[in-house]
């Protein structure tokens, strides 16, 4: 809890005596760093040692460094997944380190809606690495593979800003909402070019067998299956020019089909405290 | 804000379709299905059809004919089990909640290990036990011999162990490696073990492993190769006690006391035992989930 109410505390009043300079609060380019927490839900299926779909819990930490104006949107992230999932009976466990590394570039595309919609378009590219142990699959209990992926996003923002003061009163007790700095936005981003470097036919290769052994013995690099994703995020900024995110994220990718086809999901709500550089 | 709301609806909406991406749930109550996964399964990823001579298609026709769409769990999982055991192999098991199938190749000849014999008759009562070893000399030998019980191959094999044992006895005209009844484990500790007994390196022996869904669709046979530990060797002769289970005469099993044995006949130490295996490698390219939904079932 006291933690909790120093990174407030940073947020919102960290830097207040420079940045209520204007200058500041103009800037062109504002730049962000920022911490992320989340939890949600994980669904994954490898069909190299079981048919059936394991669900769980996770929880997720992350980094993210972005840059976001009228124009242009950029972002590094690295996300860390953990996850604790059962299989559809109930009867076999496993657990999943799941690590995300983003870099997004989206640029604004000039449909003039309003002045309080912007939409911007671009790219982003992904390498995700997992690793995963289930006992029960004994010599097979570990698995893991990576992913990269380039995928076309768009996002659409809505400034769901408050400009101006409503003042309100129940009798003689007076009350008010005061002036908001945010906004939502939706983000939706599609795998174009998708890699993954998975198992080979033999979900473990032999070369502990032959004593020489090797990361990544027999696995394989293949150019196929699907990436999707969306972001629903709603973005409060303080007057220090720092901000508070709250997102729902979904993340979807699969292998292509076939004997030894992987396919994994999460779900997470993630908090982000994000603080101003420039 | 009704544009808000569509947006957060689009999100829920796209967030459920995941399903849509992903092969439809395999998972299933229904007997056939099961069977028809199971066999398939073996189908495409065992790896001694050959060598043992198994016809896999014919198994397919004489047990499919016993599936009823009535069948119990208990049922189907004792004819899938009886269909499993067509392997002869031990390492393939059905596996759920109520029981586990099996292929008892350790029932196919007389059990001819006591432990508690050796025990009795062989050993001093507080013989060593340094790791995985149990060691003393042999009584009545004058300690000439040195006796070396490796119950299991764990992993858990480390320098200090082996140099103790082996400078223990290093002066003796040999000893007496016991891995009888030992169930198997991690391949790194044949290699960890035999490179105590060799003088210089050698291939032990090949492996090849399943690359695709065909029956003879192997990789090209590899090397294992056995390389001399650095430190603390044995360089008197050593007699190796193992089970006849693993003799190339009875493939059914496949594990690290196969391996042990195979790559001792290859090293040019000594040894002596009797039915020496020939071949030896993983019976499958995967493990292999099943999809009932009634219960967990592994082979």
């Amino acid at each position: 809890m006291r933690l909790h109410c120093l990174l407030f505390l940073a947020l919102a009043c960290g830097k207040s005596t420079a940045q209520t300079d204007s200058s500041r609060v103009k800037t062109r380019h504002p730049s962000y760093f920022g911490f992320s927490a989340g939890t949600g839900m994980q669904l994954f299926r490898d069909f190299a040692t079981s048919p059936l779909f394991y669900a769980g819990i996770s929880v997720n930490a992350g980094f993210t460094g972005e840059s976001e104006n009228a124009r242009r949107n950029g972002q590094f992230r690295i996300d860390y997944l953990f996850s604790a999932a059962r299989d559809e009976l109930g009867a076999t466990r496993s657990k999943q380190h799941v690590l995300f590394f983003d870099y997004k570039l989206l640029y604004r595309i000039p449909i003039a809606w309003s002045d309080k919609w912007n939409l911007k378009a671009g790219g982003i590219a992904s390498i995700t690495g997992d690793i995963r142990y289930n006992p029960s699959l004994q010599n097979n209990g570990l698995g893991f593979e990576f992913f990269g992926n380039i995928q076309p996003a768009v996002k659409l923002t809505r400034d769901i800003s408050r400009t101006a003061p409503r003042p309100r009163h129940i009798l003689f007790v007076k009350y008010g909402r005061k002036v908001k700095s945010r906004n939502l936005s939706f983000q939706l981003n599609g795998g174009l070019v998708n890699m993954n470097y998975r198992n080979g036919f033999a979900y473990t290769g032999q070369s502990e067998v032959i004593n020489d052994l090797k990361w990544f013995d027999r696995y394989e690099l293949h150019l196929n299956g699907l990436r999707f994703g969306s972001t629903l995020a709603l973005t409060r900024y303080f007057r220090t020019g720092n901000a508070f995110r709250l997102a729902y994220c979904w993340e979807a990718m699969r292998t292509a089909p076939g004997k030894n086809s992987f396919e994994f999901s999460s779900h997470t709500v993630r908090f982000t405290l994000l603080f101003r550089t420039r | 804000m009704k544009k808000i709301v569509l947006l957060i609806g689009l999100m829920t909406a796209l967030s459920g379709c995941e399903k849509l991406f992903f092969k439809k749930d395999k998972a299933s109550d229904h007997p056939r299905e099961n069977f028809e996964y199971l066999w398939k399964e073996i189908h495409d990823k065992y790896s001694y059809f050959a060598v043992k001579n198994v016809d896999w298609d014919a198994i397919y026709t004489e047990y499919s004919a016993q599936v009823s769409d009535d069948m119990t769990d208990d049922a189907l999982f004792t004819l899938l089990g009886k269909m499993l055991n067509e392997l002869r192999d031990g390492h393939s098991n059905l596996v759920s909640p109520f029981n586990v199938s099996r292929y008892q190749f350790d029932k196919l000849n007389q059990d001819n290990f006591d432990w508690r014999l050796v025990q009795d008759h062989y050993l001093p009562q507080d013989y060593y036990i340094s790791g995985p070893f149990a060691h003393d000399f042999l009584l009545n030998t004058n300690q000439q011999i040195g006796y070396i019980r490796f119950a299991d191959f764990d992993g858990s094999i480390s320098d200090d162990n082996l140099d103790f044992a082996l400078q223990r006895y290093a002066g003796t005209k040999g000893i007496i490696l016991d891995i009888r009844e030992n169930g198997g484990g991690y391949i790194g500790d044949v290699f960890r073990l035999l490179s105590r007994f060799t003088d210089g390196s050698k291939v032990v022996y090949y492996s090849r492993i399943k690359v695709g869904t065909g029956y003879n669709d192997f990789s090209d046979p590899q090397p294992a190769t056995l390389d001399p530990h650095n430190g603390t060797r044995y360089t008197g002769k050593v007699v190796l006690l193992t089970d006849r289970e693993h003799s190339a005469q009875l493939p059914s099993q496949h594990s690290q006391p196969k391996r042990w044995a195979i790559s001792c006949r290859s090293a040019t130490r000594p040894v002596a035992g009797s039915d020496f295996p020939t071949a030896d490698s993983f019976p499958m390219a995967g493990l292999t989930g099943f999809p009932s939904r009634r219960d967990s079932i592994w082979a």
